[in-house]
């Protein structure tokens, strides 16, 4: 994924909780950090493209979309980065 | 129509919206059943440069349950992949298009491939898992549509027979562009129910007048699949008794789709993510169409037939059945008297019609409520098909399973006007209208065929007429 697109889910996600790019559920990267300067990442091998949706806060729960497969991982502290890093560039403050 | 754009989320998605379900036992084929499964609804020919295709982010699926059930014991898995032969055109064919392989003047070819799963339980279960599934085919060619006479120069008999796959162990498989057989009166049904046939006895009269298919010159892309009865039969058995419950197959269509969809700025189009979702489903005609309120007709529609029961109460009271006495005032007064659950109607939709109800015959899948096709693999085709099929005699015709020239929407229109309530309440008489109501319209496309894959040529985009202005 290419920094630009790694921005633009990140734009897209600024929207709401609901959803959000994976590159903002990496660690290092949800906090309010903008993605450009995120410093190298360590990804699995088989790392590939993938959305991460967190339908109900509350749960702790992420549905992680990838291929034609799901994943769904229980993890409340990733999830309550995701919402306040949502939460605090909900309107403008993702953009470049 | 009988499932085009029958709900309001699956009519933004034509690409996924299942329009008709096809099931009879092949006419020419003994010992072989059809399944034809028609997408894409009221497909404009002359639609181009970008002409109608498969999906290929679409999960096109035909299901079969042989168990009692109402669930998929065998599923039939199309998936498609469309390539661009040349990237520097934007033309569809740049000469004429002379065979299926000519990848020379057409620009856009279509293939797929085919799977068979046993009780893959989901849509899009991975056909590899647990050895469930079966590769019956790949890399199988979809025939250009019917651009015109100069682009697709006779269409019939360049693409039709080259597009008919022999898959090997009696399977056949067609999928592409075909004319759409079904025929209804669109324009005047949704103007307050009006037949034209009837109009004069109308709420709102008018002189009576003929029928207008509103699906005239219009195309569907259609999957048709011929397989022998021991692919589909319970235990793989070839049922020769009518009144053995084994010889009954359940069958509907779905469509689906990955749960997440977003959209790559840098390649300009979307990219899917994740599992399949079902958002379209057909078995018997107009089920989602007239018997679902509008409320719940997505909901419906992502739905398994298992799951039917909740709507049966729909069924057994169907809206249409109070408002035929409304808006024809004096035609019925005796069904607008009957305030008994409607058996006749759940039995014909959601059970099968048990033995006893009609003599030497049955296609009842047991107790559980589901919307499926429900076809008796013992009841040979018939000689001299009736359009009206079982209620006329012919029970090699709908709702035993369903034929092309089967008119079902003259069938189900006299059914809830309670044509069928005596067949399980005999102390009921129906209104003399209830045996005669039709819409007054018949197959007006290409005609169809009496061979693989049975319906009509599509037609084609230089041949297409402008529809009549709005007045």
């Amino acid at each position: 994924m290419s920094e630009s697109t790694r921005r633009r889910f990140l734009i897209a996600s600024g929207t709401g909780a609901a959803a959000v790019g994976v590159a903002a559920a990496m660690p290092g990267v949800a906090g309010a950090q903008p993605v450009a300067r995120t410093p190298k990442l360590k990804l699995p091998e088989n790392a590939q493209s993938l959305v991460a949706h967190v339908s109900d806060p509350s749960s702790g729960t992420i549905t992680l979309f990838l291929a034609e497969h799901e994943v769904v991982v229980h993890d409340p502290d990733l999830v309550a980065r995701l919402a306040r890093a949502a939460g605090s560039k909900s309107s403008h403050g993702l953009e470049d | 129509m009988s499932s085009h754009r029958e709900a309001p989320e699956i009519s933004k998605d034509p690409v996924a919206d299942n329009t008709d379900v096809y099931a009879f036992v092949s006419p020419d084929r003994p010992g072989t059943v059809t399944l034809i499964a028609n997408f894409i609804p009221a497909q404009q020919p002359n639609g181009g440069p970008n002409f109608f295709e498969f999906g290929d982010d679409v999960l096109y699926e035909i299901h079969i349950s042989n168990s009692g059930t109402a669930r998929a014991d065998i599923s039939y898995q199309f998936r498609f992949n469309t390539k661009i032969i040349n990237p520097n055109t934007f033309l569809y064919n740049t000469g004429p298009i002379g065979s299926i392989t000519d990848t020379k003047n057409w620009n856009r070819p279509q293939y797929y491939s085919l799977t068979r799963v046993q009780r893959g339980g989901d849509h899009g279960w991975d056909w590899d898992r647990d050895g469930r599934g079966e590769l019956l085919g790949r890399g199988l060619t979809v025939p250009p549509v019917n651009v015109g006479v100069r682009s697709t120069p006779n269409y019939a008999a360049t693409f039709t027979n080259a597009a008919a796959h022999d898959l090997g162990h009696g399977r056949r498989v067609f999928a592409g562009q075909r004319a759409d057989g079904f025929h209804v009166d669109l324009g005047s049904i949704f103007d307050l129910g009006v037949l034209r046939p009837f109009e004069a006895a109308h709420l709102i009269p008018s002189a009576a007048a003929a029928g207008v298919n509103g699906v005239q010159g219009t195309n569907v892309h259609s999957l048709v699949l011929q397989v022998p009865f021991s692919d589909v039969a319970r235990g793989g058995k070839t049922p020769h008794d009518v009144l053995d419950a084994g010889s009954v197959i359940g069958v509907w269509a779905s469509a689906s789709r990955r749960r997440s969809k977003v959209f790559d700025h840098d390649a300009g189009r979307s990219v899917s993510y994740g599992s399949y979702q079902q958002v379209s489903r057909l078995g018997n005609p107009l089920f989602n169409e007239v018997i679902v309120p509008m409320a719940e007709k997505d909901l419906w529609n992502s739905l398994d037939p298992h799951s039917d029961g909740r709507f049966a109460k729909y069924v057994t009271k169907p809206e249409l059945a109070g408002l035929l006495p409304v808006l024809y005032p004096g035609v019925f007064p005796k069904l607008a008297a009957y305030t008994k659950p409607r058996a006749d109607l759940q039995a014909i939709l959601l059970t099968g019609i048990p033995k006893g109800v009609v003599p030497g015959f049955q296609n009842n899948t047991g107790p559980v409520l589901a919307d499926m096709l429900r076809l008796n693999l013992a009841v040979p085709a018939s000689a001299s098909p009736n359009p009206i099929g079982l209620v006329a005699g012919d029970a090699a015709g709908f709702p035993n399973g369903r034929r092309l020239i089967d008119d079902v929407v003259a069938i189900e229109l006299r059914a809830v006007a309670g044509a069928t309530i005596p067949l399980v309440d005999p102390s009921y008489t129906p209104d003399g209208a209830a045996a005669v109501l039709t819409d007054g319209t018949s197959n007006t496309n290409s005609p169809f065929s009496n061979s693989f894959p049975y319906l009509g040529t599509p037609a084609g985009g230089y041949q297409t007429q402008p529809a009549v202005p709005a007045s």
